[in-house]
């Protein structure tokens, strides 16, 4: 891969760039497949969800002379990246619609400290617009399912990273691990089990087969994070239809599972969820405890406890929509949640995902009457 | 806000949990009797507060109305009539007019979802905490010898508590009297365990009954959950220093009765509503009290709440504001919201931080801080 460190050189691709995100909408993916892109830039996208069109989901920021509006999928964001001393720079992306209701797909292609600055600039356009976040069973579904609808290429592995839970002399702490294989997705799978680990993102290069003989160099090398971000070298095209369309689906599916659970959108009739665990978690008085103190930190929200012990129950809400939800932890491996007058998918995703990443992952279903 | 001691703050959870409690264990007595293993029993009903009509014969409160805690049909020729006390005053003395109440119902009661609106046969219930339990049952066996009349002939003494097993489980069992069906009869005599996660799954919004709850639970309810939503269409008052929201009590109480109350269960001219307009009213009048509501003087709102955010346990803070006298509110209330308060929503350009979404300083003001600072010393 050809490094571009000339300045002029940089400036020349960056405007490049900006015109292919400023082409037609239909047209932009095929120009990416057309785009050779060179180091330190990468083609980076992220999955987002919005009830919204996309020019009015970013109005506001508009009306402040953040973003600048190129087509209604194509914008400049005005942004500093970078510490000590920082830079402004207009950075272009686009937002593009996902073929699934409501799923837009976010594109850029920059260096790392732009993409970074774009994902908190989207982040924080919540409830307008809503991250999708992959649990690691949704992670690993969806390159499962990849790897079923992609007979003509080998999938391998090539770099893992997670948390897995360490025991020191001050208690349980996390541990982020970095690992680099050559494996078959069923083999890492049964490592992360064995280890207990959380996968946070998967590396994996598709190789080109033809009967049972494979290419030695992959046709596509692909990063996904549980944050709905997708990194690739290689092929567009192959990501575009296959990774992104996955990663797309498995966030669909599950912000219409999570949509219409307010009581005014269902005339008052309840509609809980379940977050299963495998182990029964609550069975330790200590856990009861700590998701308690979890909860309460739920950022930005407003919270009351109405009891910690044995058992957990509190109600809070997501201040940036106005969603509510209540709490029950009654048995050994389950949290009920109960939401209440308002609750926003995107709210219900938020607080699901908070409860993943803060106090451990789980299973969610419907719980209705058992 | 002063901080509650912690043995304050348990009674304030404990206060809260005791209410939700007692709408559980009546949740889950009633499906103990209208439910089979499976499915709803064939006409069974079941209503909270239930407006029922004492007979002409009955020995405390002849042709009146009486409205028992629970009243469940388990078919068209039997039911229960239940009075729940989780409670009861520590003065024992006083315990004879629970004695009295429960005679009332132990009568021939019309208002039954039957025909003629009356039942074959019918039992008068007392679901006792345990921890009172055998204590009534004396005091009920005393009463009893003094005046044959003075307990009814079909009436049962059910205790009940919390068992916080692994399984949280609420639990039945009788201990004085019986019931005169005998399918309920033996399963009560054994106990009844009703899974609390089954009591949610199935009544998941059922929050309140036919008494009030206490005012410090209410508050944070409508705080976080109604109050919170309409923040979105109002603008923030920098001379106020909170976001102002009209309401009126009735709108309240009729969206509590739907989402959490009455209008849950069934509905005829017999039931009563709950949450009501009056416990309503309370509840934003102690807002008044505490500088976080204003009382409008015309229109169909009667109040403007102050809505602010508050990042403390919202249950303990209005119990420590409704225990605050009301000369001390001024400043107590004017901390910690000195400082401008971020929308809540409307426009994301507005809102703070939250974890893996780091705001953007450029694009937005900074969030309020999670950590309180102490107020100024007077």
């Amino acid at each position: 891969m050809t490094r571009l460190t000339d300045a002029r050189e940089r400036r020349k691709f960056e405007v490049f760039v900006e015109e292919i995100l400023a082409s037609a909408a239909d047209d932009v993916p095929g120009h990416l497949a057309q785009l050779s892109v060179p180091d330190p830039f990468r083609l980076r996208m992220k999955v987002l969800y919005s009830r919204d069109t996309i020019s009015a989901a970013l109005a506001q920021q508009q009306k402040l002379g953040n973003v600048h509006e190129r087509n209604p999928h194509a914008f400049r964001l005005n942004v500093s990246v970078g510490r000590a001393p920082s830079r402004k720079v207009r950075l272009p992306f686009a937002i593009l619609d996902a073929g699934r209701p409501n799923m837009f797909v976010a594109i850029a292609v920059c260096a790392r400290e732009e993409w970074q600055a774009l994902v908190r600039f989207l982040d924080a356009r919540y409830p307008q617009l809503v991250p999708v976040y992959l649990s690691q069973r949704e992670l690993i579904g969806s390159i499962k399912t990849l790897r079923h609808s992609t007979p003509d290429l080998d999938l391998r592995v090539r770099e893992m990273s997670a948390t897995e839970k360490i025991e020191t002399e001050t208690g349980k702490r996390k541990r982020s691990v970095r690992e680099w294989t050559d494996e078959d997705l069923d083999n890492l799978l049964v490592h992360v089990e064995d280890r207990r680990q959380i996968i946070n993102s998967l590396r994996f290069d598709f190789h080109r087969r033809i009967n049972d003989k494979v290419d030695v160099i992959p046709t596509l090398s692909c990063k996904v994070t549980r944050k709905a971000i997708v990194e690739i070298s290689g092929k567009f095209a192959v990501a575009w239809d296959t990774v992104i369309a996955d990663v797309v689906a498995a966030g669909a599916e599950k912000l219409k599972f999570f949509s219409q659970r307010g009581l005014r959108d269902r005339n008052y009739s309840a509609s809980p969820l379940a977050i299963h665990f495998k182990k029964q978690v609550f069975d330790d008085l200590a856990e009861v405890r700590r998701f308690v103190d979890v909860m309460r930190k739920y950022p930005h929200s407003a919270y009351a406890v109405e009891h910690g012990n044995p058992y957990a129950h509190l109600q809070l809400s997501d201040r940036y929509d106005g969603s509510s939800f209540e709490l029950w932890a009654v048995t050994s491996d389950e949290i009920l949640v109960l939401p209440r007058l308002r609750a926003t998918e995107g709210a219900v995703e938020r607080l699901i995902h908070y409860i993943y990443d803060e106090f451990r992952e789980g299973e969610v279903t419907d719980a209705g009457a058992a | 806000m002063p901080e509650l001691p912690e043995d304050e703050q348990r009674k304030v959870r404990d206060a809260a949990e005791d209410y939700q409690s007692t709408v559980h264990a009546m949740l889950a007595f009633s499906a103990f009797v209208v439910h089979d293993a499976t499915a709803q029993r064939p006409n069974s009903h079941f209503g909270f507060g239930r407006r029922m009509t004492t007979s002409k014969a009955n020995v405390v409160a002849p042709s009146g109305t009486v409205t028992p805690d629970i009243v469940a049909q388990k078919s068209d020729s039997y039911g229960v009539v239940a009075e729940v006390k989780r409670s009861l005053p520590s003065d024992r003395t006083k315990w004879a007019a629970h004695v009295e109440q429960i005679r009332k119902y132990d009568d021939d009661l019309t208002g039954w979802w039957t025909s003629d609106a009356r039942i074959a046969t019918s039992d008068t219930t007392l679901l006792l905490h345990q921890t009172r339990s055998r204590a009534f049952i004396k005091v009920l066996d005393d009463e009893r010898k003094k005046n044959a009349e003075a307990v009814g002939p079909y009436t049962s003494v059910v205790e009940f508590n919390r068992s916080d097993e692994r399984q949280v489980n609420y639990f039945f069992r009788l201990e004085w009297g019986d019931v005169r069906d005998a399918d309920l009869s033996g399963r009560l005599r054994e106990g009844v365990a009703v899974p609390i996660d089954k009591v949610i799954r199935t009544f998941a919004n059922v929050k309140f009954y036919d008494a009030d709850p206490p005012l410090h639970s209410l508050l944070a309810l409508l705080w976080i959950d109604y109050f919170g939503p309409l923040v979105a269409a109002v603008a923030y008052d920098e001379n106020l220093k909170a976001f102002p929201i009209d309401v009126s009590s009735a709108a309240i109480a009729d969206e509590l009765q739907r989402a959490y109350g009455s209008q849950l269960l069934e509905k005829d001219d017999r039931s009563v509503a709950f949450p009501n307009a009056k416990v309503v009213r309370k509840a934003l009048d102690a807002l008044v009290t505490m500088k976080l509501a204003m009382a409008l003087p015309r229109g169909t709102s009667e109040y403007r709440v102050l809505y602010r955010q508050f990042n403390d346990d919202i249950l303990l803070r209005f119990a420590s504001m409704l225990k605050t006298p009301a000369e001390k509110v001024i400043e107590q209330a004017a901390f910690p919201f000195d400082e401008r308060q971020v929308a809540v929503t409307g426009s994301a350009a507005e809102s703070p931080r939250r974890k893996g979404h780091t705001p953007d300083p450029e694009t937005k003001p900074a969030a309020p801080s999670k950590s309180r600072k102490k107020p100024p010393r007077k």
